[in-house]
């Protein structure tokens, strides 16, 4: 037996060795959401410098045979031990995922936020909308692990002090109405479309609209694990069902004023790792929609992708639509602006990214 | 190289294994000099040169002393000269920078400071052949006259940068002529894989406790915060660094080596003096040996003696770092040890055992609070956070930690103590085949762990860069 482990312990390192250099490496990781490194290419100076031997490391490890097995194994380890807060996630009651945000959000960076947001609404001609974007532990805080602490959401809008003229579409009220359905994936930090659909509603009772109803839904096939599952993936989580509601328009989407579509969805992302690139086609700097509305109307949307659930709704009720990522999105906004005169313009942000958030200032460029 | 990367262990270690017991016996030295120069060089490509230079300073002064066995004042010389250089160089790679900004700061200079990064090891192995130069000094062995032989000694790779501190005496034998067996090399196998469980599942596993609570400022820690953070550093510390000595002495034992134990559980020491006989033990040996016992250790006066130990502890101090906060450290332990030594060391031990444990532990936790943070306020703030002076007592950052770390904690803290082994020692005695059969499952077990664990580690730390 101990020379059966001798030799065991030297074949079975070797042997991974051998087969993380010879077989095919693989790009990209899928449950990981990230790409993996390749061989480095060996140089003398490289050797030298010790990038070779850090790059080497990086490797083995990206290409170590069966690694998503080990990743899962390790995260499960780690929450049998206890652990309720995983590579950045929260494990919540019943496996249900949680973004984790610092309680303490720098005042200064919301201060000033408010203050863009504030001098961007009071230049504006058009009408301006904000649709504030709950995280799910604002809605499910008993679902949180005992003693995580979240941002106060509620605080952040607070915090905002829009000015009158802004119309503010707080869904707030019937989402904790609605509490009982499945508002937010489990394992994505965002919302669901159902939870988009009370936001819709919320926008419509602020802007005099009235919402569609009873629009026949779709469910994906395959289970969607989401950006929440890469931190923390668990073995025996259960993916998300990925529901999407048909809108009865016909549109054309222009997506980055490049690629054209005549959906506002994306059916192949279904089949893919990250489902909720379905809606919009994921993130774009900027997207231009076409609608038969027929109602005259334009709308601007500034917002992070919590709205890419939300934008398909509105289809019925704008002809254009232009929706900008200020992540992404680096040309003047006033530009986009001008190009539509008396557009309605709708800010939505998700409030814990709206505090920290480091783009936007381009709201005044 | 850290043993506990993936390029070590499946790129490494397998092929230096396998080559070494494929080459014939008398080509095995060589093997593992050049291995253990490509280990070295593996993180540290340029200052190789700096150890082959240590090395051959200490060879060839070996060898002098051997050819001036006559010459008591040649010899006397060349001692001198071995222990300079060596010196000099530890001083200049590690100290120079300190030495410098302190003179800059206490005398308003501005001299420009060295910004040499400290190379790998280096007190590790200018300690080691200094300990030979030394020895062969006293007589307590012969010079090594092959130069493979005493390369071999000095670079092998396992214990080359974080020890245990190895004297030559200690593998003088083994070096000229060992015997490889596969009953040493599993239960090589089995050291290693107990050092590198401790690294990869207890060291990283509070590690990320630590440094959550050490990046927040004293004043917002709550006491049970800050108490748990110390904690978690403490384990941390432990099990990093006994767990690379046990990798050392694991595969140490692999090649046919033996080399001296450098932790006997710590952490159950019932006196301070009782912690530093089971703490990096090879280097409180080589003070001891080497400082203390030449400066006449305690077979002197009572202030002679006094003066001794506040030198060893001193300089143990600035051993483990080129930084204020280390010599405070050391001074500290040095302070601890005379008055346990002179004042009350005898009513400790007539005390109840656990008052014993809870005073030690007590002192070592607070003397981790100054060596983990190297800056004085800062390390002042954090002990006034852990009695009271920091956000109250208890809040929610503190039991969600107790939430998420309670488990490993606990682990540690079984696993810092002699329970376990104890156990598994009454099992051999009773009943030996359930014995082995459940040794042979806990080494497979703990290969398969540690697997898992490595494979993901990102967050895996190098404790010693400053060693």
């Amino acid at each position: 037996m101990k020379k059966a482990i001798c030799i065991g312990f030297v074949a079975v390192l070797f042997l991974s060795l051998l087969l993380t250099v010879f077989l095919p490496d693989q790009s990209f990781s899928e449950m990981e959401n990230r790409y993996l490194a390749g061989k480095p290419e060996l140089s003398l100076q490289a050797v030298l410098s010790g990038d070779w031997m850090e790059d080497m490391e990086t490797y083995l490890a990206d290409q170590f045979p069966g690694r998503t097995f080990f990743v899962r194994t390790k995260a499960t380890l780690n929450f049998l031990l206890g652990q309720r807060e995983i590579g950045g996630a929260y494990v919540g009651a019943d496996g249900q995922l949680f973004e984790v945000f610092s309680k303490d959000l720098d005042a200064e960076r919301l201060s000033q936020n408010a203050q863009i947001l504030s001098q961007f609404a009071e230049s504006q001609t058009g009408r301006v909308y904000f649709l504030p974007v709950y995280s799910a532990f604002t809605l499910y805080p008993e679902r949180l692990p005992a003693f995580a602490q979240e941002p106060d959401e509620r605080a952040i809008l607070a915090a905002l002090g829009l000015p009158e003229s802004v119309a503010v579409a707080d869904a707030y009220a019937d989402f904790l109405a609605h509490k009982g359905e499945d508002l937010y994936f489990r394992t994505d930090h965002h919302w669901t479309q159902d939870g988009a659909y009370l936001a819709y509603r919320a926008f419509c009772e602020a802007a005099g609209f009235a919402p569609a109803e009873d629009l026949a839904a779709v469910e994906s096939a395959q289970p969607f694990f989401g950006s929440l599952f890469s931190k923390a993936p668990l073995w025996g989580l259960a993916g998300d069902r990925l529901r999407l509601y048909e809108i009865p328009r016909k549109v054309q989407v222009t997506y980055d004023l490049e690629r054209a579509a005549d959906s506002l969805y994306t059916l192949s992302a279904l089949e893919k790792k990250d489902q909720y690139t379905v809606f919009l086609d994921g993130n774009h700097a900027r997207v231009d929609i076409e609608t038969d509305a027929g109602t005259g109307r334009t709308l601007v949307v500034l917002q992070d992708s919590f709205a890419h659930a939300l934008v398909p709704f509105l289809a019925n009720h704008y002809d254009t639509i232009v929706v900008l990522d200020l992540r992404y999105y680096n040309l003047p906004v006033s530009d986009v602006l001008a190009e539509h005169p008396g557009a309605d313009i709708l800010l939505t942000y998700n409030l814990s990214w709206l505090a920290q958030d480091a783009n936007l200032f381009k709201l005044l460029r | 190289m850290v043993f506990s990367s993936l390029s070590f262990l499946t790129l490494f270690l397998p092929l230096t294994i396998l080559l070494y017991f494929a080459v014939p016996r008398r080509f095995r030295n060589l093997l593992l000099f050049l291995a253990s120069l490509i280990f070295y060089a593996w993180g540290e490509p340029v200052y190789i040169v700096l150890m082959l230079f240590s090395s051959v300073v200490d060879y060839s002064h070996g060898l002098l002393m051997e050819k001036f066995d006559g010459r008591p004042g040649v010899r006397r010389a060349l001692l001198v000269s071995s222990v300079a250089i060596n010196l000099s160089l530890l001083g200049f790679f590690k100290y120079a920078g300190l030495v410098v900004s302190t003179l800059n700061a206490a005398l308003s200079l501005s001299i420009p400071v060295p910004s040499v990064a400290l190379p790998v090891g280096i007190s590790f192995y200018t300690f080691q052949t200094m300990s030979y130069s030394i020895d062969v000094y006293r007589r307590n062995c012969p010079a090594q006259r092959d130069p493979i032989a005493f390369g071999c000694y000095v670079t092998m790779f396992p214990q080359l940068i974080a020890g245990p501190i190895v004297r030559y005496v200690d593998v003088m034998r083994e070096i000229n002529g060992r015997r490889e067996t596969f009953e040493g090399f599993y239960l090589g196998i089995r050291r290693f894989l107990v050092g590198l469980a401790k690294k990869l599942i207890l060291a990283n596993g509070v590690g990320m406790l630590w440094d959550s609570v050490s990046a927040q400022p004293a004043a917002s820690l709550s006491a049970l915060s800050a108490w748990l953070g110390v904690l978690a550093y403490a384990f941390q510390i432990y099990f990093d660094f006994s767990g690379y000595s046990d990798m050392a002495i694991g595969m140490g034992r692999m090649f046919g080596f033996q080399f001296p134990e450098n932790f006997r559980y710590p952490y159950v020491s019932r006196s301070v003096s009782d912690f530093w006989r089971r703490w990096h033990i090879t280097l409180s040996t080589w003070f001891r040996e080497y400082l203390y016992i030449p400066l006449g250790g305690n077979r002197v006066r009572v202030p002679r003696n006094i003066f001794n130990l506040a030198v060893v502890w001193m300089a143990t101090g600035l051993w483990h770092g080129a930084s204020w906060n280390f010599l405070l450290w050391g001074a500290y332990f040095g302070a601890v040890l005379i008055a346990e030594k002179f004042l009350y060391g005898k009513a400790l031990s007539r005390a109840p055992g656990f008052v014993g444990w809870a005073y030690t532990a007590l002192v070592v936790l607070v003397g981790w609070v100054f060596f983990a943070l190297d800056d004085l306020g800062r390390g002042a703030a954090y002990l006034g956070a852990m009695f009271g002076g920091g956000a109250g007592a208890v809040d929610a950052y503190a039991l969600r930690a107790l939430l998420n770390y309670g488990a490993v904690l606990l682990l540690c803290a079984a696993a810092s103590t002699p329970l376990a082994s104890g156990a598994l020692e009454r099992l051999r005695a009773r009943r030996p085949r359930a014995h082995s059969a459940l040794t042979y499952a806990l080494v497979i077990a703990g290969f398969a762990l540690c697997l898992i664990y490595v494979v993901d580690a990102g967050y895996n730390p190098f404790l010693y860069f400053r060693f």
